[in-house]
């Protein structure tokens, strides 16, 4: 190597271009960062596509069937599973598969409404608490914590017991039950991003109420809230189980995972099969549902940030 | 003086996802019983790393992947878990940035600092307490009786500052290592610590390694200095030779973006920022790692890592400037007062 | 101290009221009384039984009535059965729910919190990977699917335990494997966060470098920070428990109180839902309670916070 001609300075372009290129490499959106922390999440990406299949095996699995929920078959009655009937049919000839996929979709449906009442609840209510403060913000939270202080789950039946028994009114009693943890989330998310300085930095330049809300809070907030909806639906399909199983659900002929679990039951011994695939089919939705929500919090958790 | 502490190539590393990120890269120095050595870098320039390395807490996914850590003559890298645990707070203590969160909140004062006087000094917890109130009364913590007993959070933060040299110094340790142990104080409190600090190396000779990104911290205490840049030591010298007379450019930057009261021409002075950002650890410059961001950096810069030029016999620094072939760059840093 | 403890007491009074208020008036918002579905009575029978029950008074009394009952710890009669009083089922019933939920939440912290310190201290590695796949199944896992599946499978395919019914120790076994399968996911998963956090604190570093073994840092300075979440979230995991025991005591046929609760439910007897929900919010505030006292003794920083939630 010449090495005389090495002492030669830098000329100043090629050294801008090399900061720039350092630069440009810290620079990753935080909402590919994410993406790129749940992608290396083996879990929860192929629960990611459970959940798909399992949206289009519910809507779309009853058309290519040839049996409906309701019809009954008296001959065919606790066939085991076979051919003809894949999971076998119940004490009046039903096919299983068939309800089933009714009782996912219920499920689903239940899952995924609850949570969209639950959530805009939870959002307008724990924002508003947030964002006034004060002694609104205390009163607002001391309602909170009172409903708190008895299960959720106990507030939905009590609910149910007033309501008649229905999609609509579990959709209703979950809805607006299970808005507590979402509004307590979003107002302390909402209480330090208030104080964060760009908020301030965003005050002091002059921006409206209304911009610092639409442009700063709610997108910051869009984490925590993603993440809470993630293990709200889970816990709203648990529930619609459990009112169905305790006989406070869905009303006949309409099926429901829970229904079906506990029709089972007064046959277990003879009929396990039964119990069997809508039990799978709880455990199946609940732990993608998990799975996915774990995945990610852990992707959009701000403290896991190297 | 004899070498008390003398650290060889260290090399530790990081294994992250993304790769092998070398914190420390071939660091060596040595430290004299009862002398004060100052570490000095922007953050992440492996500094800290450099102080957990020599305590044996570089913890996973952090590695020493090389070199040795001598503490009398005794390799610490080869010592045993069990061996490193009776160095710790023994023979080394360490004390850390940030005196709010580096003391348990649950566990009061008097039980955080007994157990290692019950630990290395095989104290009864009588003996600990009493040892432990002197402690706090030679750190100057006033009714020191009662406060031996409180909680971390009834106390400010210089004071919780003191007790955690109170703690480091529990046991007379022949080394106190401090990270940056005014960083999070006030002006006024960070003037008390150094202050404690040296009447606590006077008074117990004690050798100090002070680790700071503030040049200005280090002038009282420290008689030599070490200039880390991304996990390499760049320039070591005196304390007065790093001052009037240095030698790499990364160091003419850190004096020029120190503010200073008794500069004489003040007015024109300005103070200039070291522009860029330190290299990504996980590919570094293949040559010097200064060079991107150095002013007077040539092409061999960024080609060949530069080797330490001896100034004097006291101060090294690794800049290919100071070879003979090297255009002279006339430099009288703007930050010291030149000569 | 003495002013957080009476701050946590009245907090708990008042919400016991309101408690108390709203399911009064959830329940009498219900449309109709409980003795519609029964074949037709004469308007006289209606009438005595409505005197008998004071339904005929204006609500605001009946409400007062039923606080003054309240007071002397009288939760009213039940309209199925009219010769038991609330009281009566509760006396019942409690101290079975009781000794399975305890048993539950023992087994629970017995196995979910060393679950969790082992996930916690193996951090990544294939111990930690394990518990936390066991610990999300845990959680996905209804507990009336649990406990189905746990009676088909040892009472009636291996016969190993009764399927149902109450009397003698073996008969608990099945139930309280199903009621603390939740619990110790949910413990193992909070335990290894909890601690996770704390092992990167500052003061753990501080610790280590005294020169404390491992083993030192963990017992002295890891674990009691570790147990300040797991205590707050006690409270309304015992609720979850509660709740539980409502379907594992109908499966496996337990006369426990969770079963009257539904079975009052079945038979829209309003009395004993209400002064059941009103005896379960005042155990759980109770318990509460307790674990903020409890916590308030853990944690030196709460005697001098103020009284903010």
């Amino acid at each position: 190597m010449d090495m005389s001609g090495s002492f030669e300075p830098v000329e100043r372009k090629e050294r801008l271009d090399f900061k720039e290129e350092g630069a440009q490499r810290a620079e990753i959106n935080f909402w590919q960062d994410a993406w790129r922390r749940l992608k290396q999440n083996k879990a929860a990406i192929i629960s990611l596509f459970v959940i798909l299949f399992i949206f289009g095996a519910a809507f779309l699995g009853p058309l290519f069937s040839p049996y409906s929920y309701t019809r009954q078959d008296l001959i065919f009655q606790n066939t085991p599973p076979s051919a003809q009937h894949w999971f076998g049919t119940d004490n009046v000839g039903r096919d299983l598969l068939v309800r089933c996929l009714y009782g996912t979709r219920i499920s689903l449906l239940v899952g995924i409404f609850a949570t969209i009442i639950s959530l805009t609840i939870g959002v307008v209510f724990g924002g508003f608490s947030g964002l006034v403060g004060g002694k609104v913000d205390n009163v607002m939270m001391r309602i909170v914590d009172i409903f708190y202080a008895i299960p959720l789950l106990l507030w939905v039946i009590l609910l149910m017991v007033l309501l008649k028994p229905g999609l609509q009114n579990i959709l209703l009693a979950i809805g607006i039950t299970y808005w507590l943890s979402m509004a307590r989330i979003v107002r302390a998310e909402v209480l330090s991003l208030k104080e964060q300085d760009y908020v301030l930095a965003a005050k002091a330049i002059g921006a409206g109420r209304m911009r610092i809300i639409f442009r700063h809070l709610i997108p910051n907030c869009f984490g925590p809230i993603l993440v809470t909806a993630t293990f709200n639906i889970p816990q709203a399909i648990f529930t619609e189980a459990f009112l169905s199983f305790i006989g406070l659900g869905i009303s006949a002929p309409m099926a429901s995972l829970g229904m079906l679990t506990s029709d089972a039951i007064t046959g277990l011994r003879s009929f396990p099969y039964q119990l069997f695939f809508p039990a799978f089919m709880i455990c199946i939705i609940m732990l993608a549902f998990n799975f996915l929500g774990d995945g990610l919090r852990d992707a959009l958790d701000p403290r896991m940030r190297k | 003086m004899n070498t008390l502490l003398d650290v060889k190539d260290l090399k530790t590393s990081f294994y992250t996802y993304a790769g092998e990120v070398k914190a420390v890269d071939g660091v060596s120095f040595q430290l004299d019983a009862g002398e004060a050595l100052a570490i000095v870098g922007e953050s992440g320039c492996g500094k800290s790393v450099t102080a957990l390395s020599i305590m044996g807490l570089v913890q996973d996914p952090g590695k020493i992947v090389n070199g040795q850590i001598c503490l009398n003559g005794r390799d610490l890298t080869l010592a045993s878990n069990k061996e490193l645990c009776g160095v710790r707070g023994n023979e080394i203590g360490m004390i850390f940035q940030d005196p709010l969160t580096s003391l348990n909140p649950v566990l009061s004062i008097e039980q955080q600092m007994i157990e290692s006087l019950m630990l290395h000094q095989k104290l009864s917890k009588r003996q600990a307490i009493t040892r432990g109130i002197e402690l706090l009364k030679m750190v100057g913590i006033p009714a020191a009786e009662d406060r031996f007993y409180q909680y971390p959070h009834q106390f400010s933060g210089g004071m919780r500052q003191r007790v955690m040299i109170a703690m480091a110094m529990a046991c007379g340790p022949k080394i106190l290592i401090a990270d940056e142990p005014t960083t999070a104080l006030d002006v006024t409190i960070q003037a008390q610590i150094l202050e404690l600090m040296k009447g606590v190396r006077k008074s117990l000779n004690t050798a100090i390694v002070l680790i700071t990104h503030d040049l200005g911290v280090v002038a009282g205490l420290c008689q030599r200095v070490l200039v880390m840049y991304a996990g390499k030591i760049v320039e070591r010298a005196p304390i007065e030779d790093l001052y009037y007379r240095p030698k790499h450019p990364y160091t003419w930057g850190l004096l020029g973006a120190l503010p200073r009261l008794d500069a004489e021409d003040n007015q024109k002075r300005k103070l200039t920022p070291i522009w860029g950002k330190p290299p990504d650890l996980l590919a570094p410059p293949p040559g010097c790692r200064f060079a991107p961001r150095c002013q007077y950096a040539m092409k061999i810069c960024e080609r060949e890592v530069p080797p330490d030029f001896e100034i004097t016999p006291q101060h090294q620094a690794a800049c290919w400037l100071l070879d003979p072939r090297a255009p002279k760059v006339e430099h009288f840093p703007e930050g010291s007062a030149a000569l | 101290m003495v002013r957080y403890v009476l701050d946590r007491l009245i907090s708990s009074v008042t919400t016991l009221l309101l408690i108390i208020t709203v399911t009064f008036i959830l329940m009498h918002a219900i449309p109709g009384g409980p003795f519609d579905q029964e074949k037709a009575v004469s308007t006289q029978i209606t009438h005595n039984i409505e005197e008998h029950y004071h339904l005929n008074k204006p609500l605001w009394w009946q409400y007062g009535d039923y606080l003054k009952k309240i007071v002397h710890l009288d939760l009213g009669p039940s309209y199925k059965y009219p010769d038991l009083s609330v009281n009566d089922l509760i006396r019942e019933g409690f101290p079975v729910s009781a000794s399975i939920g305890l048993l539950a939440v023992l087994l629970a912290v017995a196995l979910g919190i060393p679950a969790g310190i082992l996930a916690a201290l193996r951090h990544s590695k294939w111990q930690d990977n394990l518990v936390m796949l066991v610990a999300i199944v845990g959680v996905s896992i209804p507990s009336f699917i649990a406990a189905t599946l746990l009676q088909y499978c040892f009472a009636y395919k291996w016969q190993l335990f009764p399927a149902a019914l109450w009397g003698t120790p073996a008969h608990l076994v099945l139930p309280v494997l199903a009621l603390s399968a939740l619990p110790l996911a949910f413990f193992a998963r909070l335990i290894r966060s909890s601690m996770l956090e704390v092992l990167s604190q500052d003061y753990i570093r501080t610790a280590r470098s005294k020169g404390l073994s491992e083993a030192a840092v963990v017992l002295r300075h890891v674990l009691k920070n570790t147990l300040i979440p797991f205590i707050t979230v006690l409270g309304p995991m015992l609720a979850n428990l509660l709740t539980g025991t409502f379907v594992i005591e109908r499966i496996f046929a337990i006369p426990g109180l969770g079963n009257y609760f539904v079975n009052s439910i079945y038979n829209r007897d309003y009395f004993v839902i209400l002064g059941l929900t009103v005896f379960y919010a005042s155990i759980l505030l109770l318990l509460n309670f307790a674990v903020d006292i409890v916590y308030a003794l853990i944690d030196p920083r709460i005697k001098l916070a103020s009284k903010e939630e």
